[in-house]
This record gives C-alpha cells, structure tokens and sequence, in this order.
C-alpha cells in the first residue's frame, strides 16, 4: 500500500532537524492530534500523554524515518494505536471493578457538569458512535473527524483501503439502526 | 469514500444526513476541550533523552556516587552572539500542572506553556540526608509563541521562588531574585540581583548553580547550551565561591546522580489540582530492581489513606519511567511520596513527595 505525501505537512520536513521537525508539526497539529486522541479515548489528560510520547518517538526516530513526508501519518498511526491501547487497558481496569467492588466506578462516573453538557446537542449521535465496535468507531473518526482519504485512513489503521471501506459503510448502517427509524428527525434535532 | 457512495444504506439523501450530523457532531465533542502546551515538556524530554513509559533502551543512565566537585565545571568558551532577546521580569507563573490538568469534562484551559523546572528537595538515601534537584512542569504566562527568554525567565523565576522551597533554613537563592534572561542559540545568560547566600557547603551552593542551569537549559529547549552570569550588585562571585563569569552546564550522564534525586514524580504536579476519583501517577525513577513504593497522605497526616508498591521499567542505575494508578480518591488536598525499599532493611527511601489537590 502506498500514501501519498502528506500535504498539510509544514514547511519541508525533508531538511529539517529533529529539534525543528517536532516544533513544526507541534504547531501545526498538536491541538488537532490531541483532540483526535480525545474522541477516541475520552480523557483529555491521557490524549495529551499519547500525542507527547509520539512527538518524542518521532524525534526519536526522526535521522532512520523512511520518509519524512509522512511524518504526519506517522504521528496519526501512534495516536491510534496509543489509544487502542489505553481502551484495553481501560477494559481491563472496569473488569476488575467488576470483580472488586463499586468504588471506582462511581469515583469515574461522569461530572454532573459532564452530564449536563451531554443533555444538549450531539449527545445521541455520540453515544451510538460509542457503541460501535473499536475498528468501525476509528475509522469513522478519521473520516468524519479529520476528513482523510480512504488511504490516509488505511495507513493510519495499518488496513487495506477496502477494510476502511467496508468498516465506515458497516459503521454508518449501524449508526442510522441506532439513531432510529427516523434519521432525519435524529440527526438534525442534534445538531 | 465521498459522502452518500457507502454501499447499503439506501435513500442517498439521509445517508448524506447522517454523515453531516456525525461530522459536526464529532468536531463540536473535539472543541470541548482546548489542549493544554506541553511544547517545553516534550521539548526537555527529547532534549535530555528523558525515557517515556514505551521507550526501550534508557539512554539516561546514572552512575552513582560520582564526585561532586566534577559536578560543575567551565565549559569551552562558544562565540558570543550580540544579544537578541533579552527579557526583563513581568510576568507570574501559576502553579497548576497542565499535566495533569486533564478536564475532559470542562473547557476551561491551561493558558500558557508547560514549563519545566528543577528544584532542590531533601532525600534520605540509606539514613543520610542529602539535597538533590527534582523536576516539575509549571503552566506559565507565556503562550507557546512565546520567546525563549520569556520562558526561561518565568521558568527561573518559580525555581528560585520560596514555593519552591518547603524546608526550613535557607534556600541557596534566598534572597536572590532573577532580574532578567538572554537566550542565545550558544549561550544562556542570568542576571541576578545578587551573588546568592554566602554560608552552607560547597556542594549545597553548586546546587543551587546547578537548579539555575537545568531550568535553563530544559526551559530554552535548546540542548545543552552553557549558562553564565551577571550579577547586577557588579560582584564577581556566585555565593561567594564561584566565579560569574564562568559557563556551566548540567553533568554529565555519568555523573548525574550526585545532582538529581532518584525519584521524580512528574504526575501529578507540584500543587495541581486534579479531578476526584482515579489519580494517575507518573514518573521517572533510579532504584534497585526498579522496585518502588509509594504512600498517599491527607494532608499532613502522617498515617497514609492509601499505599502500595510498583515497578519501574528497569532498575538503576538506569532513570526508568513508572506509573500506577491510586483508585477512588475524594476530594481534598494530599501528599504522595514514592520512594524505593531500602536493601538494607526494606524501609522507604529516597523519597520523594509532591502536593496536590483533589477536587
């Protein structure tokens, strides 16, 4: 499979040292990285963390990277892959408060200002994007998120271009089954 | 993949609507939070080679017992360049850790950049107490554009700050204020108001030069650019002892670890406030068989309300990261100290602690 060059990459990757390729693409995708890391694993601090610790394994890696150029998708592929970890480990953890007692759950339940906020807007939507299994959600992210082409998505998800394409249809028809008979009065009530 | 070509969802139109709902959706869920800066903390780590918890080999080891007086020394003179960014004081620095600042049910952002700062602390290593740098990131006034002089300055400015300082006696730069900052791509240059304290040791006072230097240096995120001094009473000698004019860097690798304490709790920070239920604790630690222990208190208290023990990734002399997790805490203020099993007879040492709030 082969991506074609990043085009919102900044300035020329290609020359730069380590020190000033991790201070462009900070500036230019820090804000966007962390926020796609927070729609995936919900937790600002730790979306933070996983988007820290790929800039520093790119620079890192920066004088061995194959192709500076895809530095970007690089950087996406670790923050995907940070956060599938997080969700794993996260699984794990509420198996083990299942197991252990009630006190967890209700220390991670969500802030009153968390509900209040889920009581406008988006907030069905969200909730059956939840619900859809890890493959479907990320790949309907990428797209819908960050609006990347079907390759990008399969470079970032290490998948065939058709898996995306299979995954975003099956992940759409299930989000339409969830929202209910009626999608337009779903959806646009939402938004 | 374009809008309304997915294969089976019939009318083209509400797929399409479904599409654009999901679109905005997910960006509106996205600008829910506005990401804090952590360009310096990134910057130090990838600066210092500073191990993140996936990292294999460490490449900041540490070797013990290294003699202090090779600490600090005189570094070949670089050019001078005409300076560019001289920075007065001006501005505050907050005490809220925007690593730990991880709101992800509020908006409310950390509105300057991460800094990172060293600060003494005393350690009991093996019954003796000693002093020895930790660090701690610190959200500044300065956004991320900021200039690099600007960044040091704030990050100096919280480092020679009595809040910096919880011990009793006086701290080496008591007294001391830092009155400006020049940051050049091959020197650093602190103007002081004053030389520093003339009593405690040598080595009590090179740590003092030496919380001056790593601040610096990790604040610029230049690498290791030499430090040198102005002292604006026109005195001559830091603390009496060692010479202004002279350029000072960090030590050396090897001998890092008659400088830096063997625990650093970078998670939570020093006086943040973090969300009541799961607090995530994260770090880099030098201990025997990367065995830690660690002890939460309520405030002063001396009895922990909570404790355990972890591993670190490797053990020393190699600086490894650890993390755990301490389940269900309430809302108040604590202590968390993390230390590591003593070989001689299994009791907490090397401790290192940190305050922070649970709200």
């Amino acid at each position: 499979m082969t991506i074609s060059a990043v085009a919102d990459s900044p300035g020329d990757l290609r020359r730069m040292s380590a020190d000033a390729a991790i201070a462009s693409l900070y500036a230019a995708h820090w804000s966007g990285l962390v926020r796609l890391a927070w729609l995936l694993v919900r937790d600002q601090g730790v979306a933070e963390d996983i988007v820290a610790d790929a800039l520093i394994a790119l620079h890192r890696r920066w004088d061995h990277l194959a192709d500076r150029d895809l530095a970007l998708a690089y950087l996406r592929r670790s923050v995907v892959n940070a956060a599938r970890s997080v969700l794993r480990h996260r699984t794990v953890e509420r198996t083990y408060v299942a197991q252990h007692g009630r006190a967890i759950t209700e220390a991670t339940a969500p802030s009153a200002e968390h509900e209040a906020l889920d009581e406008v807007g988006n907030a069905g939507m969200l909730a059956a994007l939840d619900r859809l299994p890890r493959r479907q959600r990320e790949v309907l992210v990428l797209r819908y998120y960050l609006d990347l082409s079907e390759a990008q998505i399969a470079h970032a998800l290490e998948i065939a271009p058709g898996s995306v394409k299979a995954h975003a249809s099956r992940g759409l028809t299930a989000l339409r089954a969830q929202l209910g008979a009626d999608p337009d009065r779903t959806t646009r009530e939402d938004r | 993949m374009k809008p309304g070509n997915a294969d089976g969802l019939g009318d083209l139109r509400d797929l399409r609507d479904l599409e654009e709902a999901l679109a905005q959706a997910l960006h509106a869920d996205a600008e829910r939070i506005t990401p804090s800066d952590r360009l310096a903390a990134i910057q130090a780590a990838t600066t210092y080679e500073i191990p993140t918890r996936r990292r294999g080999p460490r490449l900041f080891t540490l070797v013990a017992a290294a003699a202090a007086a090779a600490v600090i020394g005189s570094v070949a003179a670089g050019q001078w360049l005409a300076p560019h960014d001289r920075t007065r004081p001006g501005g505050t620095v907050s005490l809220s850790s925007p690593a730990t600042t991880g709101l992800s049910q509020s908006p409310t952002a950390v509105a300057g950049a991460a800094l990172p700062v060293y600060f003494p602390v005393q350690v009991t290593i093996d019954g003796t107490q000693v002093w020895r740098l930790t660090r701690t990131f610190v959200s500044g006034s300065a956004d991320a554009g900021a200039s690099g002089s600007r960044r040091v300055l704030e990050a100096l400015q919280w480092s020679a700050s009595d809040r910096a300082w919880p011990y009793p006696g006086a701290a080496p730069l008591e007294g001391t204020a830092v009155a400006g900052v020049d940051v050049t791509p091959q020197l650093i240059t602190i103007v002081l108001t004053n030389g520093g304290a003339q009593d405690g040791t040598d080595d009590y006072r090179r740590l003092g030069i030496q919380q001056l230097v790593w601040t610096a240096q990790a604040a610029a995120g230049l690498g290791r650019v030499p430090v040198t001094f102005q002292l604006e009473t026109g005195a001559g000698l830091l603390f009496g002892r060692f010479p202004a004019s002279d350029r000072y860097d960090r030590p050396d690798t090897a001998d890092a670890a008659a400088v830096i304490a063997p625990i650093w709790i970078d998670q939570p920070g020093t006086e943040a406030t973090v969300r009541a239920g799961v607090v995530h604790v994260k770090g880099l630690a030098a201990a025997p068989e990367g065995t830690l222990v660690w002890s939460l208190h309520r405030g002063d208290g001396a009895a922990p309300v909570a404790q355990g023990s972890t591993q670190a990734e490797a053990g020393a002399p190699a600086q490894a990261p650890y993390a755990f997790d301490i389940p269900a805490v309430p809302g108040g203020r604590y202590r968390l100290e993390v230390g590591y099993p003593s070989p001689k007879d299994g009791s907490a040492t090397g401790v290192t602690q940190v305050w922070f709030t649970v709200s």
